[in-house]
């Protein structure tokens, strides 16, 4: 109030009355032109978030018209060519599923729904390129899945009258979110969908020869077996593992819950200059070495590959894992990521059985190990005969690859099942590729093309 | 006093409008500029914070160009700051450190760590990006852990099939939301999402983690633990 003690005669008044008017007109230019700017924004995400649902909605229509079809058709290759239209309809509604501005809460039952539909219906397209008809069971499914189609179908006709009417607006939930970063719950959009969820309370699982199937996703580990070990016992593992001369203190930082139960290990290092703790999980069950990884900087490279893999090998043999062979190799960060399969005593190679090493290239330490896959898959097998003579199966592999090598191979294929192969290495067109052939029935399951370069090998 | 000269009251109540008005449009034209400025342009500026800010006010205040604290938030002193030194460097004075002001401070640029080399460079860098945005102040394991959630999440029908799709489902990640991603990712950050990529997990399979001290969220409370890395909690 000190301001206004000040006296001031009418001229000066007069004068920073006007310069308050120019300054206040002033600043209405500038909020009119951030609220128009605004308005353009919040229009822009509408039209994206309208087209993302509208493009949902045209593509569960087609869903549906597809099943029902699908329900009454004789022929594997129209089955076929349904169940790849399915798949590619399924994909893209569940791609636009997610570009919308919902809590990943309510809707993520019928992002599962679409999803399984999309992965379910690309194995039921397999099968009938096989000339196989669809199953009684898997017609079952279909029309449970249809039914589903058709209960998801009419909420979201309800919420596209809301929306035409103006009832619900997408951008509504950005807005909320802009100022307090925190997401509104009790949104018209939430509620509608909400409603979706409900209707899926009773979906039932799927099981099937896919990636998605319920029984992968519940999928228990199989290279577990032995009594549950101690704190002791897993602490005298992991020094064991990372070497009783770097070891130092060992402390248990988080045991896990996840799929393999584990004590969650830190080692710190015995010479406290040199750097990082070691982080490594221990199986309750058994005691195995889950993973390990030491991120300690590692300033140059001086190992050859030759010398990383010689490396890596003579770890594994000295941690008592026998019957590995190398397959690829990752060069990042001055470290080299070898990958090792399982290999039987007759040289079949078991790619399921899959464990992953990190050298140091500075000084050929090993600061990574990775076997979440192996202990997922390893057991002892039986493997059976192959069906098919090795010249029969080279007659199924394309007259356009130089076979250079073939080998029998055990390969992971969709639903957490296996398959024995021929697995043959050719060329075309200066490209590695790996074709493999079912050594049962002749099939051709699947092909991989090898991508090589000064950083490593990977398949494609 | 005031029933005498009313009229005096006006020009008090007009600054406080004009004050409140330019204050609003400083702040919308902030985010508005948060919003629009392009992935790896720009280093750092107005509102970033991390290590890299801490960096630069060292810096500063070494060759006597910033007085305030070394606290890693970027504010109008750290601007202020930037500033002078451009202006003493003949950059333009725009208070932000571009490639241009990082090169003259001697900070690497972030834009000079993308070069990846392998086919999955462009993954890497998004995913190394979500993690530097999320945990770049947790451990190395912890930032592996976030990154391998993205990726387990990739895996699960629950959500969106693509490390971008899950990355930017609206509200999945608070730092994609409040556009902090959009900063080049730290060394560390490129470095976990390589091994996540390749096939670690510290996270035990999670799909959701938060961080129990600023998490409000009911459901996520609900959900089942698997594990505990630094301030975060993984779920189911």
């Amino acid at each position: 109030m000190k301001l206004f003690k000040m006296q001031l005669d009418r001229k000066q008044y007069h004068k920073v009355a006007v310069v308050l008017a120019a300054a206040l007109i002033l600043a209405g230019f500038f909020g009119y032109n951030t609220y128009t700017e605004k308005k353009q924004y919040q229009t822009f995400l509408q039209n994206s978030y309208q087209r993302s649902f509208r493009e949902l909605v045209t593509n569960v229509e087609n869903i549906k018209l597809l099943l029902e079809k699908a329900e009454v058709s004789a022929s594997p290759q129209q089955s076929s060519a349904l169940m790849s239209q399915t798949w590619m309809q399924s994909y893209s509604a569940a791609e636009n599923l997610g570009q919308l501005p919902i809590t990943h809460v309510s809707l993520s039952k019928t992002e599962k729904y679409l999803n399984q539909v999309g992965d379910y219906s690309y194995s039921l397209s397999r099968t009938g390129a096989r000339n196989k008809n669809m199953s009684e069971k898997d017609m079952n499914q279909i029309s449970k899945l249809r039914a589903y189609a058709g209960e998801l179908l009419k909420e979201l006709h309800n919420m596209e009258e809301d929306v035409a009417r103006g009832k619900i607006r997408f951008g509504e939930i950005r807005k909320k979110g802009r100022l307090a970063l925190r997401r509104a719950s009790e949104d018209a959009v939430e509620v509608s969908f909400g409603n979706i969820e409900d209707k899926f309370s009773e979906y039932p699982s799927l099981i099937y020869d896919g990636p998605f199937s319920d029984n992968v996703i519940e999928g228990k580990p199989k290279g577990l077996d032995g009594e549950d070990v101690s704190l002791e016992k897993a602490k005298e593992k992991a020094r064991k593992f990372v070497g009783e001369d770097k070891a130092g203190r060992i402390i248990e930082v988080s045991s896990g819950k996840g799929k393999i139960h584990t004590y969650g290990l830190e080692v710190s290092p015995k010479d406290k200059e040199k750097g990082n703790p070691i982080n490594i999980d221990i199986t309750k069950k058994g005691g195995y070495v889950l993973w390990m990884l030491n991120p300690r900087d590692i300033p140059e490279k001086k190992l050859t590959d030759q010398q990383a893999s010689d490396k890596a090998q003579k770890f594994l043999k000295e941690q008592g894992f026998g019957d590995l062979t190398e397959t690829y190799f990752l060069k990042n960060d001055n470290t080299t990521t070898i990958t090792f399969i399982g290999v039987s005593k007759d040289g079949v190679l078991i790619y399921p059985d899959l464990l992953k090493v990190k050298v140091a290239l500075d000084n050929g330490e090993i600061v990574g190990f990775d076997a979440y896959q192996y202990l997922m898959s390893h057991r002892k097998r039986d493997i059976p005969k192959p069906g098919l003579t090795e010249e029969e199966a080279r007659k199924k592999v394309s007259p356009r690859i130089k076979v250079e090598r073939v080998k029998l191979a055990i390969i992971p294929m969709p639903g957490n099942k296996e398959q024995l192969c021929y697995e043959f290495k050719g060329k075309y067109n200066n490209f590695d590729y790996f074709v493999y052939i079912n050594a049962e029935d002749g099939s051709e399951e699947n092909i991989l093309r090898i991508i090589k370069d000064e950083n490593g090998t990977l398949t494609q | 006093m005031f029933k005498k000269r009313p009229g005096r009251l006006i020009p008090f109540i007009v600054i406080v409008i004009i004050y409140a008005g330019f204050g609003f449009w400083v702040y919308s034209s902030y985010l508005t500029s948060q919003i629009s400025s392009e992935a790896g342009a720009i280093l750092l500026k107005w509102g970033s914070r991390g290590s890299e800010v801490r960096e630069v006010q060292t810096r500063l205040k070494n060759w006597g160009f910033y007085k305030g604290s070394v606290d890693g938030i970027y504010g109008w002193r750290t601007a202020n700051a930037v500033k002078a030194f451009q202006r003493k460097h003949g950059l333009k004075a725009d208070g932000i450190v571009g490639n241009a002001t990082g090169k003259a401070l001697g900070i690497r640029t972030g834009t000079a760590s993308a070069r990846g080399g392998t086919s999955r460079s462009n993954e890497t860098y998004t995913l190394a990006q979500c993690v530097h945005g999320e945990a770049r102040g947790e451990s190395y394991i912890g930032q592996v852990a976030v990154a391998a959630v993205i990726l387990n999440r990739v895996d699960d029908p629950r959500f969106p099939k693509t490390i971008a799709g899950v990355i930017y489902q609206p509200g999945a990640f608070t730092a994609v939301t409040d556009g902090q991603m959009f900063q080049p990712p730290g060394d560390t950050a490129l470095k976990a999402a390589r091994d996540a990529l390749n096939g670690w997990d510290p996270s035990g399979g999670a799909l959701y983690y938060y961080n129990p001290a600023k998490t409000t969220n009911k459901w996520i409370w609900s959900r089942p633990i698997i594990k505990v890395i630094g301030k975060h909690y993984f779920c189911k």
